[in-house]
């Protein structure tokens, strides 16, 4: 193997590509990135065998090959050369990997190609395509919902639910959900209900930045795969076995009390107020009243805090607890100026959503205070 | 071969009823100092050579016996002490059989002088008899112990054994009697040496070492409260108190022999006093870790029995109840004075020092030094403030405190602040409680199905709330609202095993203590400067903030003066 290649353009390639290497693997191939030729240049592979990231690099290659490279090493030492031509060689008999960029003259011992483990192709199987930005920000929109609960391992997964041409994203840790509902194309009648694990989509945005438009979804035949493909750049997926719960359900389909007020001065009045719900682990009280919404918060040693701010309020008044956590990680990525708060009852989940809009909803559950 | 019954020889009685109060070379030492104690010594030598087998002399500067008594002093059941029946429901001395010179007379070669009298007894048998120095108090000689009971020789243990409980016996009465001045050698060489100033920490210094005495905090003595002296309608006296100091938890050892207990100066073993006293130490100490201490409990003589063990080891309360309480109320108000875990560097510990230090003390900070001045008790840990500086390390937030830098562990700190917080809603019953908005079935043996049922109401108030679904599964509705989304299924099962583990006493604590654990956040995580504020300063504000529940420390303060003492910027 002999090519030519920018240590700019490769060292941003494996700075991503060594994402889905794992500090805690056991197999010391997983330790290295795949590096073959190909008609366009240079192929970088890593994997953990739970997610698996692909990318191209422009590269001149002189004579095909492939080998694999310790990732660190290879990612640190690139990301160190200055920008100019960059050219790998590889010895095959030692498996020694030469490197020789403006006055470096660099030997990597590797490991032969054929050790790493032949990551499933995306070559057959059903497939949709979805707007990158869209599906960027779906994921954006609901993977921090998602569970961290090792022992309930589909809790830690995002639903993908593919339904009627489009797709449905759903993610909960048991205490609040997120749901965003996209547009896709090419679906046709297909229907599908795959678990990803939410650690693979939150590389999504990282693994496709700079990629063109659309992003192709390819579901192995036999279910147990994803890849997600845009330009030259791939990220695959093993899916979370097991039956995701029945979110429907839970979402609330009626409401007596419907609040719409500033996203931005709800998120401010939120994070001020909960800097006094110290020793209630961070609970505010929400009063909705007409034309007000008041946020409280108390703790003993610090004090109490208590703030008023304009709300369009339709319906019953009423006083409801949250986790104000909970509520920020939604603020944060509901992505409209206004947000609509719809209560039925203090004791009744609550729903976020962006007003007169279908796309997005997040439901918490609410805290039960003993009220003084 | 018939043989018929017949009475032992006095020297074989004698020897036999010996065994019963002199079984080895530190208690000879033991009835001696006593001896020296009840005639109201200020200071005791004591000199042991060949592990107490060769000798042992002990004098005494007390009221001394009267040249006439000499001789009726070693006779058995011979006390100047009790006089009475009546007598022995009070007995304020430390001797009242009468036996323990007689004993100790008939199993080794004694000589006796006080009031210019001497007297010489070997096997029990006079040897001789005349005048001596005409000197305060009573000087007694122990030679060639055992030397006439080749059975009781046989058993006696290495000599380094035999030294240590000498020592052990001895450094028990410097300690409880800090007014007297004791003074022991081994084979001419200072093991035991106090001021008798009446000062207890300096006494501490002179058994346990100066880094001991630097670390331990006095118990005021705390009478009793009217309700517990109910108990003792009887007593004329005045109240129960419980006086001495205790180790501070950055301080304890791998083993019990640092902990001291006594009744009325009377040295005692009482494996339920230690586990009141261990008690208090609970989320203060690491599992297998014990306190230093030094009690004395000061009761009203009639109020406790020490006639039960033939060596007076242990003693009988009339309402041991009640003692308990006293101990552990004035243990606990100590403890509520003990200070966050200190570094100390190494290289400033004096050589002097290091031989001090017994391979079983711990003093948590790496090394000890010479504590340069007694803790400062006003130095209050209370309402000082912690200003944050980042996070270091996997887990280690460091902050900067009005005596110096403070390396705080997140996750030891928060289950502490999280802990107390589930304790006060297990106490005021005022419960917050995250209801899931999935509930979660959660698998669980039989037997903490039945924990759960039994515990509903009490997990209910630290905000855990389930219901049972089928033998094997719990349905979890609620948990406690500092717990995070994702740990509920490891909280569960490892509460309902505390509390299946723990019946009874502490089981609850336990409980909320798996609770802290699984809802602190982890060693690891990334805390942004907000949260570490926040965390610092609940911190700041719980009690009992030195450890973790589980008795790890929770921070460690390197000392404004041990930066300036290392960057020598003090000359
Ligand atoms: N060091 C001493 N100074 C003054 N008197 C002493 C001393 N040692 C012994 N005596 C006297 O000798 C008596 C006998 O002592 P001995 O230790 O045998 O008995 P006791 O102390 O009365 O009772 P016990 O057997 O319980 O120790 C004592 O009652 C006391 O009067
Ligand atoms: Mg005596």
């Amino acid at each position: 193997m002999k090519v030519t290649c920018r240590p700019s353009v490769l060292g941003q390639a494996l700075q991503v590509v060594s994402r889905a290497i794992s500090s805690r693997t056991t197999l010391p191939i997983l330790n290295n990135i795949l590096i073959e030729t190909t008609s366009e240049g240079l192929a970088l592979t890593a994997t953990n065998l739970e997610i698996g990231i692909r990318k191209l690099v422009p590269a001149e290659v002189a004579m095909e090959g492939a080998t694999t490279a310790p990732a660190r090493l290879l990612t640190d030492f690139v990301g160190t050369l200055p920008d100019q031509d960059l050219e790998l060689a590889l010895d095959g008999a030692s498996q020694s990997l030469s490197l020789r960029c403006a006055r470096f003259d660099t030997h990597i011992k590797c490991i032969e190609a054929e050790e790493f483990p032949p990551g499933p192709r995306p070559d057959e199987g059903d497939r949709l395509e979805v707007a990158l930005d869209e599906l960027v920000s779906a994921v954006e929109q609901t993977q921090m919902a998602a569970s961290t609960d090792e022992a309930r391992p589909v809790l830690t997964g995002v639903l993908v639910l593919i339904q009627g041409g489009s797709l449905t994203l759903a993610a909960t840790d048991g205490h609040r959900l997120a749901v965003r509902k996209l547009a896709a194309a090419g679906a046709g009648d297909l229907e599908a209900s795959l678990i990803v694990p939410a650690r693979a989509l939150a590389e999504l945005s990282r693994v496709f930045k700079g990629e063109p438009g659309k992003v192709e979804v390819i579901i192995s035949k036999a279910r147990n795969q994803v890849f997600f493909r845009a330009g030259t750049s791939e990220l695959t997926s093993r899916l979370i076995d097991g039956k995701y719960p029945n979110y429907a359900q839970v979402i609330p389909s009626k409401s007596s009390t419907k609040v719409r007020v500033s996203t931005s001065e709800l998120t401010q009045t939120v994070r001020a107020v909960s800097l006094f719900a110290r020793d209630s682990a961070n609970v505010i009280r929400v009063k909705a009243q007409a034309g007000a919404l008041i946020l409280s918060a108390t703790t003993n040693e610090v004090g109490d805090s208590k703030a008023e701010m304009a709300a369009d309020v339709d319906g019953s008044d009423i006083q409801i607890a949250f986790n104000a956590r909970y509520v920020l990680d939604a603020l944060a990525v509901i992505g409209e100026d206004e947000v609509e708060l719809l209560f039925d009852g203090p004791l009744s989940p609550g729903l976020l959503r962006p007003p007169g809009k279908e796309h997005y909803l997040y439901v918490i559950m609410p805290v039960r205070v003993a009220m003084s | 071969m018939t043989t018929s019954i017949r009475l032992l020889a006095p020297e074989v009685a004698d020897a036999i009823a010996a065994g019963e109060v002199i079984e080895r070379p530190a208690s000879v030492v033991k009835e001696l100092v006593e001896n020296a104690l009840d005639s109201n010594a200020r200071r005791i030598n004591i000199a042991v050579r060949g592990a107490g087998r060769t000798s042992i002399r002990v004098s005494d500067d007390g009221s001394g016996i009267p040249a006439d008594e000499l001789s009726i002093a070693f006779v058995r059941h011979a006390t100047s002490k009790v006089v009475s029946l009546s007598d022995l429901s009070s007995i304020a001395s430390f001797g009242f059989r009468g036996e323990a010179l007689a004993s100790i007379a008939a199993v080794s070669d004694v000589e006796c002088s006080s009031a210019g009298a001497m007297i010489r007894i070997r096997a029990g048998q006079m040897l001789e008899q005349g005048s001596g120095a005409l000197l305060p108090g009573v000087t007694l000689e122990v030679r060639d112990l055992f030397a006439n009971v080749p059975a009781r020789l046989k058993f006696l243990k290495s000599d380094a054994t035999e030294v240590a409980a000498i020592k052990d016996v001895v450094g028990a009465f410097a300690l409880l009697h800090p007014h007297v001045r004791f003074h022991l050698t081994i084979d001419a060489r200072v093991a035991v040496s106090t001021t008798g100033d009446g000062d207890r920490r300096r006494a501490i210094a002179a058994v346990f070492g100066a880094p001991v005495a630097a670390e331990v905090l006095e118990i005021i003595g705390m009478p009793l409260n009217p309700h517990e002296l109910a108990g003792f309608a009887l007593s004329s006296r005045g109240p129960l108190v419980a006086s001495g100091m205790v180790s501070q938890p950055r301080l304890s050892r791998g083993s019990r022999d640092g902990i001291v207990l006594a009744v009325n100066g009377r040295p005692i073993s009482s494996r339920a006093l230690v586990y009141a006293l261990e008690e208090c130490y609970q989320g203060r100490l690491e599992r297998g870790r014990h306190p230093l201490a030094v009690i004395d409990i000061g009761i009203d003589p009639e109020l406790v029995d020490v006639n039960v063990h033939p060596a007076k080891k242990e003693v009988r309360f009339r309402d041991e109840g009640t003692v308990f309480a006293a101990l552990q109320r004035a243990v606990r108000a100590a403890l509520d004075g003990s200070e966050p875990f200190r570094y100390r560097p190494v290289e400033s510990t004096p050589a002097v020092v290091a031989g001090y230090v017994n391979a079983q003390l711990l003093i948590h900070e790496a090394g000890v030094a010479l504590a340069t001045a007694e803790p400062d008790a006003a130095r209050g840990v209370e309402g000082a403030v912690l200003r944050p500086i980042g996070q270091v390390g996997p887990g280690y937030l460091v902050a900067e405190g009005p005596h110096g830098l403070v390396l705080v562990d997140q996750h030891a700190a928060h289950e502490r602040v999280l802990y107390n917080r589930l304790l006060e809603r297990l106490r005021s019953g005022r419960g917050m409680s995250q209801p899931l908005l999935i509930p979660q079935a959660i698998d669980v043996e039989p037997a903490l199905i039945a924990a759960a049922a039994d515990h509903r109401a009490d997990l209910a108030k630290l905000g855990l709330e389930y219901e049972e679904f089928g033998p094997r599964s719990l349905r979890i509705t609620a948990v406690p609202v500092e717990m995070p989304a994702g740990s509920a299924t490891a909280a569960v099962q490892e509460t309902l095993a505390a509390l299946a583990e723990n019946r009874g006493d502490g089981a609850l604590e336990k409980a909320a203590a798996a609770l802290a654990c699984h809802s602190a956040v982890r060693f690891g995580d990334i805390l942004d400067v907000a949260e570490q504020r926040r965390l610092l300063a609940d911190l700041e504000s719980t009690e009992e903030s030195i450890t973790c529940p589980h008795g790890r420390p929770t921070r460690l303060l390197v000392e404004w003066q041990e930066l300036t003492r290392h960057f020598r910027r003090n000359y």
